[in-house]
């Protein structure tokens, strides 16, 4: 079964060349069909997949070829199914079903459906193919390709300025840290001779990594370090997480399926892969945790104050990523792994409930939303789901793997960051029930999109109502009730058996985190739902905090001042080195290349004398030269 | 009993296959000539091509056969299956051209078998071991080219550019005789197999005598490979000659040619290389810089194409100059360069020249205007035309990319870096004319009302083949090299 994981991310690219062909005057039935039942195809295979590699998990699930020769270098393609891949293919897939579902209705009667279907594809099969890539050279290749999806999807509706500056901001922020990952994935290279994961794992293991005066541990903790970079781009961490909230310019699937199910969750998944490689660094791991928990907090706080309602959810996605790094940096693996998967669910879950509302009411702003419950009782109570979720409330999917992150950081003897991580668990209880008492309690605030409001179709139910299921339930894949069966599949991977951090059950800190997101709730719904005492007045008396959340800790600020006005002064001194000394060289250059162009050209001047005489004198001179440099005869 | 299949097994099938199957075709074809209306002749040039086909088959049937040779003069080894199947696969891409070609215009139908015997010599060429054989394919693939040169009788540019390269090609048989005189005059034998133990002992005996030799050897051939300075004829036969038949020129008579001369230097001056094959570097390099720089100025697209075909010579030569460097162990890499390169550079030129063709016919023009608006007239045959120029100018991805990869490879390989600079210079220097066709292809034509660009099926199969095959060994060179690795070149 599991040779044939290539169709899994081969199914989409399928897709993607028929809608190519197909062009841009589709219907969108056909659009859309081709692309759900494929994927759906795809998500079936991921399911056996799945099982196979879980049953048989000794097995070499490795399929080589070879590519290129350079030299006595071999590179190689092909694809590697361990654990770890066969679960994100499962999430992935079935995730991306469901948004390719969804987006029929919610895209329904835009000018470029097919495009957007095409570009949707593109972005599925890129992040498979990612997934399950062999070495880090093929997955920085679908790495690219998949910021590249990101872009033309946070771009899409390109006319609106917004769009396009949010589409180009999120390029070059993953940018940067990409380049640091590059150079990661070249000193890897440098160092062992190879891409693949295997050879670098078993280099670290026999601290045979040196480069130069660079020691072995130095040269873990600097690739690791880099690559890191790379992830901190791709999945919004402190510092380059800017990037996120803007592109919620985006339409509302593409955020539910890239900027909070998959594409975000890269970075994550690349930690994971890496995992080895971290772990043989204590200077790493400590820095991703410190970041995930940075950002965990951070985020949350600056999602308390949002307005719209977008982006309320997208600082969430942020705030949530914080953990999951967290959890790497800290050693629990496979919590890290367990939250994204409950968190692949709960937030695609918000944002297409998010993507519904606004379908419905045509507007982003909470505060022109209200008493939606009545008018879409799907939407309200699928979104209840995912809050709660969200919110780490028992059973819902959210708590098991927060709790086992929350619960693994103070194991593992990291008091301070649990305590972020707690209060961040507050705040997120606090924000989301924020955004749900404002959008579907109370009285409606604008009337007349009030009354247009109300349930999508089918195909727009259909997703809400799978993805609650799962937001409901999917915590118990790693729970006591299937002995933690997630967490002994990821373990697999591992030759000893087990990674990191393995999580005591510990009933006190369960019902003590459950209890700071019950208080959450509690604070929300007195603010927003029963006002016991109005948002306003808060605001008021808090006015500094709120206005540092509010303006999102002055990031956007700062870095304007300092990166892209250092950025504009360095500009101003390389545009005059180029324009006045590189250009200057360059219109040299190229006035002497036409000059000996054209007088070449005038020996080509059509007689066949000229012609004979030149090839005659050639063969003269050549041969005067060899033979004097020869020196037989003269 | 003796079946068909066993026939095939016999020693004159072993060691002249393809040429026997298309010397016969070639007969056949000029026999029905006469028979054929003017209207049905089209079927003479798909019979032709089924011809290839099978002489195709043949070749690919024994190309790992042992090496043997047919009165020690002419068979196969894995130099003349690789060359053969080279040679044999250009013919059927030009073959396919002139089938839209000979349907649309008013040439003599002689084209057909003339390209037949043509491939007969380049097979010689690439499958003697013996200079008598090898200059006889030689001559008979040249006055067949003079004769296609000249086919358009009526025009005047067609008849200057045949009597043009009859003349220089006159010239470089001449200096090739002359230079294979001298190495029989000092060894007193034709054969390469016997000349191959001789090289060293020559060489001490008579430098100055190989030198020549060596340097008019490679000079004659120069001729035909439009080296700089025996390149001049180039752009008149190119742009003088129905562009089908330019293809012909570029590619399979330039990979006969490129076959032949390769044999005959590594099979004779093996051992006291250094002094020698430099030669071929200090050729190479000149190529290149003239060729690429030379392509600047013009406008003609045909003229154009005829020399960036003589930069993409000098890039050729590059790996023979290491021949004097490398250890006959690695030699095995430098022959797989220089035949990728071939492959590559077969499936590019065929490609761009079937483009340009469209464009001429259309606009009755070969001026690189002619190319503007391209990407509205026809957005797939523009994307074609971008692939193939890409893939000439050397972009990642397509097989050009690749060929010139692994010649710069080879010099960083065998400390002849300077040519590897060279090579990478001129390159950059060539993407500048690439890339200003590119930047025609995608303007706005001026006018209104945009006409669709009109190519026959036959014209959209040949881009797509030629597409396939630059992105194909681009992307997967292993297509290619898997079979020529490991294959035994140096025996015996």
């Amino acid at each position: 079964m599991v040779q044939y994981a290539w169709l899994v991310p081969f199914l989409p690219l399928v897709a993607y060349v028929f809608l190519l062909v197909l062009g841009r005057k589709a219907a969108e039935g056909l659009v859309a069909g081709v692309s759900v039942i494929l994927t759906a195809v795809s998500f079936v295979l991921s399911l056996f997949i799945f099982q196979a590699v879980g049953n048989n998990p000794h097995g070499n699930n490795t399929y080589v070829f070879h590519w290129l020769t350079v030299g006595n270098r071999v590179f190689d393609v092909g694809f590697q199914v361990t654990h770890l891949n066969a679960l994100m293919l499962v999430v992935v897939t079935l995730v991306s079903t469901l948004v390719f579902l969804f987006s029929k209705g919610y895209m329904h009667k835009d000018d470029r459906f097919p495009v957007f279907y095409q570009y949707l594809n593109l972005f599925v099969f890129s992040m498979l193919a990612l997934v399950i890539s062999l070495n880090l050279l093929q997955l920085y290749i679908f790495w690219e390709m998949v910021g590249l999806c990101s872009y033309l999807l946070v771009g899409f509706w390109y006319f609106k300025p917004e769009a396009a500056l949010a589409a180009k901001k999120s390029f070059i922020v993953t940018r940067i840290g990409d380049t640091g990952m590059f150079a990661g994935i070249v000193l890897l290279f440098l160092a062992t001779g190879s891409f693949d994961y295997s050879t670098i794992f078993s280099a670290v293991a026999h601290g045979t990594l040196h480069i130069g005066w660079l020691s072995n541990n130095g040269v873990i903790t600097l690739t690791a370090l880099l690559i890191f970079a790379g992830a901190v781009g791709k999945s919004a961490q402190f510092p380059l997480h800017v990037w996120l909230p803007d592109a919620m310019e985006g339409p509302t699937p593409v955020s539910a399926l890239i900027h909070a199910a998959t594409m975000v969750a890269a970075g994550v998944y690349l930690v994971a892969r890496t995992f080895p490689l971290f772990q043989a660094s204590t200077g790493a791991t400590t820095t991703v945790a410190w970041i995930g928990a940075i950002t965990a907090l951070m985020a949350s706080l600056i999602a308390l104050t949002q307005r719209d309602i977008k982006r309320v959810i997208a600082y969430s996605t942020m705030s949530q990523l914080g953990y999951m790094m967290m959890a790497l940096g800290v050693g629990a693996y496979a919590y890290g792994i367990f939250h994204l998967m409950t968190h692949a669910f709960f937030k695609a879950l918000l944002f297409l409930a998010a993507g519904s509302v606004i379908h419905a009411v045509d507007t982003q702003d909470l505060f022109e939303m209200g008493g939606l419950r009545k008018k879409m009782p799907v939407t309200t109570y699928t979104f209840l789901a995912g809050a709660l979720a969200l919110a780490g409330i028992v059973p819902f999917a959210g708590f098991w793997s927060k709790d086992d992150i929350l619960s693994a950081t103070l194991q593992s003897g990291h008091p301070v960051l649990y305590w972020f991580g707690l209060i961040a668990a507050f705040c997120t209880a606090f924000y989301i029930f924020r955004v749900f008492f404002l959008t579907f309690t109370g009285k409606p605030r604008v009337e007349e999109k009030y009354e247009h409001a109300h349930e999508g179709s089918w195909v727009m139910k259909l997703p809400l109502v799978v993805l609650a299921v799962f937001a409901t339930i999917a915590g118990f894949f790693n729970s006591p009730v299937n002995h933690y069966g997630l967490e002994r599949y990821l373990f697999a991977d591992f030759a000893s058996g087990t990674a990191g951090v393995v999580v005591k059950e510990n009933v006190g800190l369960m019902a003590f985190s459950v209890a700071v997101g019950l208080l959450g709730i509690l604070l929300a719904a007195l603010m927003y739902w029963r006002p016991a005492f109005g948002g306003e007045k808060l605001s008021k008396a808090l006015s500094i905090p709120y206005i540092i959340s509010f303006r999102k800790f002055f990031f956007d600020e700062i870095y304007t001042f300092v990166i892209v006005g250092g950025g504009k002064v360095i500009a101003a001194i390389v545009d005059f080195v180029d324009r006045y000394i590189i250009d200057g060289i360059v219109s040299l250059l190229s006035w002497i290349g036409s000059v000996f162009g054209t007088m070449l050209k005038y020996t080509q001047d059509g007689q066949v004398q000229t012609y004979s005489a030149i090839a005659a004198f050639g063969v003269l001179i050549f041969i005067a030269i060899a033979v004097f440099t020869v020196g037989g005869v003269l | 009993m003796t079946t068909p299949l066993d026939m095939l097994h016999q020693p004159y099938w072993m060691t002249m296959g393809p040429m026997i199957v298309v010397a016969a075709t070639g007969f056949v074809v000029m026999i029905l000539e006469f028979i054929f209306r003017k209207g049905d002749r089209r079927w003479l040039t798909v019979l032709s091509m089924l011809g290839v086909v099978a002489a195709l088959v043949v070749a690919i049937i024994h190309f790992n056969a042992k090496p043997t040779f047919a009165l020690n003069t002419i068979g196969v080894d894995p130099f003349a299956s690789v060359f053969s199947v080279l040679i044999l696969i250009s013919a059927l891409l030009v073959l396919l051209f002139t089938l839209d070609f000979s349907a649309k215009s008013d040439v003599p139908a002689e084209h057909t078998y003339l390209i037949l015997f043509a491939v007969v010599g380049a097979l010689t060429m690439a499958s003697s071991i013996d200079l008598v054989t090898l200059y006889v394919g030689l001559e008979l693939l040249s006055v067949a080219s003079y004769v296609l040169v000249a086919v358009r009788t009526h025009s005047i540019r067609s008849v200057e550019g045949g009597i043009k390269y009859m003349l220089m090609g006159a010239l470089g048989s001449a200096v090739l005789l002359y230079g294979m005189s001298f190495i029989y005059g000092i060894s007193g034998t034709t054969n390469l197999m016997n000349l191959s133990g001789a090289g060293l002992q020559m060489f001490s005996t008579y430098p100055a005598i190989t030198v020549i030799g060596f340097l008019m050897m490679l000079i004659g051939m120069g001729f035909k490979l439009s080296l700089v300075p025996f390149h001049m004829w180039t752009p008149d036969a190119y742009a003088g000659a129905p562009t089908p038949i330019t293809s012909f020129l570029a590619t399979l008579s330039k990979a006969a040619s490129f076959g032949m001369l390769l044999r005959m230097l590594v099979f004779i001056f093996n051992a006291p290389g250094a002094h020698l094959f430099y030669w071929a570097g200090i050729i190479a390099a000149i190529t290149m810089i003239v060729g690429n720089f030379i392509a600047l100025p013009q406008r003609n697209m045909k003229r154009l194409l005829a020399f960036s075909s003589v930069a993409q010579a000098g890039y050729i030569l590059v790996p023979f100059a290491m021949f004097g460097i490398a250890q006959s162990a690695d030699w095995a890499g430098l022959f797989d360069s220089i035949s990728f390169y071939l492959f590559a550079y077969t499936f590019m030129t065929v490609g761009a020249f079937a483009i340009v063709y469209l464009l001429e016919r259309d606009k009755g023009s070969l001026d690189s205007d002619a190319l503007i608006g391209l990407y509205q007239r026809s957005p797939w045959l523009a994307v074609a035309l971008t692939i193939f120029v890409l893939s000439l100018a050397g972009m990642p991805l397509t097989a050009g990319f690749l060929g010139k990869f692994y010649i710069f490879v080879d010099t960083m390989h065998f400390s002849t870096i300077w040519l590897g600079v060279i090579l990478f210079a001129t390159s950059v220097v060539s993407f500048y004319y690439y890339i200003g066709w590119l930047r025609k292809v995608y303007q706005k034509e001026p006018v209104a009302e945009v006409t669709a660009l009109s190519a026959s099926p036959i014209m959209h199969t040949l881009v797509a083949v030629c597409v396939i095959g630059t992105l194909a060994l681009g992307i997967v060179p292993a297509l290619l090299l898997h079979p020529l690795a490991g294959l035994p070149w140096i025996y015996g």
